[in-house]
């Protein structure tokens, strides 16, 4: 059991609900990820009016903590914009900020999205910015009143995995009493173990979910993933050394007394 | 008569009329959405006190798949 924002948690998988292929498929994916978080976003209804949000009608059903994002907002006017609109949409004042500030890689732009930030702050959500490792822009958030950050560890979409396990390692050493979320660039299970053994608090991916072959199964191995990495951690991960160091124990053995291999 | 554009299409109504108002007209059946007018938000609660102009551009928000 964790607490994430106020919300007692036992899962410490956050899901994204994009690029699935169906409405049922998102379903079962939420179920085998045992995932109590998803995300979500708020588009301009193309459709008439009298029909039905099938997407709305199921993502209700899941029973989750809804985290709206976001998505599409390049400035921080936007972005409080975007934010205000979801909180009376979805009743919550969770916001995953996302200000965009390159279309190549998706790069947030750590200027607006400290600024706004700071904005919604003032407005009393609670945010959940989408952000670089780079140190002193997760400095700049936790001063303006963060209490969550969301790192990538690689471009959305990508699935490169841990682009600089240095920085990330730093983030988590120099900011300990931070809710730290890897957010972005998850391309596997084996990521999520490594995320979570640094000692993340949590891992959200979407992508390599959605488009695996079959989304319930690989949902079911990040579901493993990210429980076994929380376990390692928290068991105690042993020391590397260079020098090789025999598991059984080599006296009384039956040839213990002959001459060491030089 | 004013014409008003809701989700990019002309809609006419008899007069300006309050966003409550207009909306008791509509079939709705997504209770979950938002509404701007002219790019604007409009929170609910000002929905009584904000009216609808000719020319006026409402766009009904709704929740779609992200991540």
């Amino acid at each position: 059991m964790w607490n994430l924002a106020g919300k007692n948690l036992q899962s410490r998988l956050l899901l994204g609900t994009a690029n699935y292929s169906s409405l049922q498929t998102l379903q079962s994916v939420v179920t085998a990820s045992e995932t109590e978080v998803i995300t979500l976003s708020i588009t301009r209804q193309h459709s008439p009016l009298s029909t039905e949000n099938f997407f709305w009608k199921s993502i209700k059903n899941t029973g989750c903590h809804l985290l709206p994002n976001t998505a599409g907002c390049r400035d921080a006017e936007s972005a409080v914009t975007c934010a205000e609109i979801s909180r009376e949409l979805f009743n919550t004042n969770w916001i995953k900020l996302e200000v965009i500030g390159d279309d190549y890689n998706l790069q947030p732009d750590p200027f607006e999205l400290v600024k706004a930030a700071e904005r919604l702050i003032k407005k009393g959500f609670e945010v959940f910015p989408y952000c670089t490792d780079d140190q002193v822009l997760c400095k700049k958030l936790q001063n303006v009143g963060c209490r969550i950050l969301m790192p990538w560890a690689a471009p959305i979409g990508s699935g490169k995995g841990l682009l600089n396990p240095y920085a990330l390692e730093t983030l988590r050493q120099r900011f300990p009493d931070m809710i730290l979320i890897i957010d972005a660039g998850i391309g596997r299970p084996s990521h999520a173990v490594r995320i979570m053994e640094m000692g993340y608090d949590a891992v959200l991916l979407n992508t390599a979910v959605a488009i695996s072959c079959q989304p319930e199964i690989m949902a079911a191995a990040f579901r493993h993933a990210v429980q076994a990495g929380q376990m390692a951690f928290e068991a105690g991960l042993m020391l590397e050394r260079n020098m090789a160091q025999s598991c059984t124990p080599l006296l009384d053995t039956p040839f213990w007394h002959q001459e060491l291999l030089s | 008569m004013i014409t008003i554009h809701v989700n990019h299409e002309q809609q006419s109504l008899d007069k300006d009329q309050s966003i409550n108002d207009f909306l008791a007209q509509q079939p709705l059946k997504n209770r979950c959405a938002a509404i701007a007018v002219n790019h604007h938000f409009i929170p609910r609660s000002h929905y009584d006190s904000t009216w609808l102009h000719d020319g006026d551009y409402l766009d009904f928000i709704t929740p779609m798949q992200g991540g």
